[in-house]
């Protein structure tokens, strides 16, 4: 499974002083935790990522290539 | 990953589907414009001055390549203008050294999120990638012209992981790596 199919809680709203059944029926207030959400690269190895001026190179030959 | 060949249906666009020989636009580095008056010879279009009436012809070059419909398949269906991106070989960046040490096996593992890796299917792709860093759109009208260029279709699995694919291009959604 990619790494993407899966989830992390930590940015998921989390309600607190949900309904028991003690105080059903009565309306709470509810409390969100809402951490940020973070963004951050997960590929930290340079070897593992396309470099600009591989990027560069392949744009270079994309734009520049008549037949594929 | 893909339907089976007896499934394909070329009546209907599904998103994921390959197309091949498509006109796809290929812009440079700044707009060139046709001289009005006798509609040949291109220009450099500066700013918005030769913008008469806010419109301008452009020259943009088009090259016949193989490009898969990111579209939903309803907007596909229903809406008048589909995303498309183009499809590349990563055998032909691999051998004029552009990927190099190793880096289109970063593609096959998905580890590139701007390339979405579509495997081999012989006969019908060779290893290649879509490039999401320059998909646009084109009328649906003129697609459904191309509906018999149709390669392949994606399997419902194939198109879920194209989904998540995009949604993670550009969504960025974090990445629980002990999940």
């Amino acid at each position: 499974m990619p790494d993407y199919f899966s989830q992390t809680g930590s940015h998921i709203e989390i309600a607190e002083n949900t309904s028991t059944s003690k105080n059903e029926g009565v309306v709470q207030n509810y409390k969100f935790v809402k951490n940020p959400v973070t963004f951050k690269e997960e590929i930290t190895n340079s070897e593992d990522t396309i470099s600009q001026e591989e990027e560069k190179s392949f744009y270079k030959k994309v734009f520049e290539t008549k037949s594929f | 990953m893909y339907a089976k060949a007896k499934d394909l249906n070329f009546d209907i666009l599904y998103q994921g589907d390959v197309l091949k020989d498509f006109p796809f636009f290929i812009f440079q580095d700044s707009f060139r414009g046709l001289k009005q008056a006798e509609r040949r010879g291109v220009f450099e279009l500066k700013e918005r001055e030769t913008f008469e009436s806010g419109e301008a012809i452009l020259a943009i070059s088009s090259r016949l390549n193989r490009v898969i419909i990111l579209s939903q398949t309803c907007d596909v269906q229903e809406r008048e203008n589909i995303i498309i991106a183009p499809i590349y070989s990563i055998k032909l960046f691999e051998d004029s050294g552009i990927l190099k040490d190793g880096k289109a096996g970063l593609i096959r593992k998905r580890m590139i999120n701007y390339w979405f890796y579509l495997p081999n299917l012989e006969g019908v792709l060779e290893d290649s990638f879509a490039d999401f860093q320059t998909m646009y759109y084109v009328p649906r009208k003129i697609l459904e012209n191309h509906k018999r260029s149709k390669l392949l279709t994606l399997s419902d699995w194939g198109r879920h992981h194209l989904g998540w694919a995009l949604s993670s291009y550009f969504g960025r959604p974090i990445q629980d790596k002990n999940a």
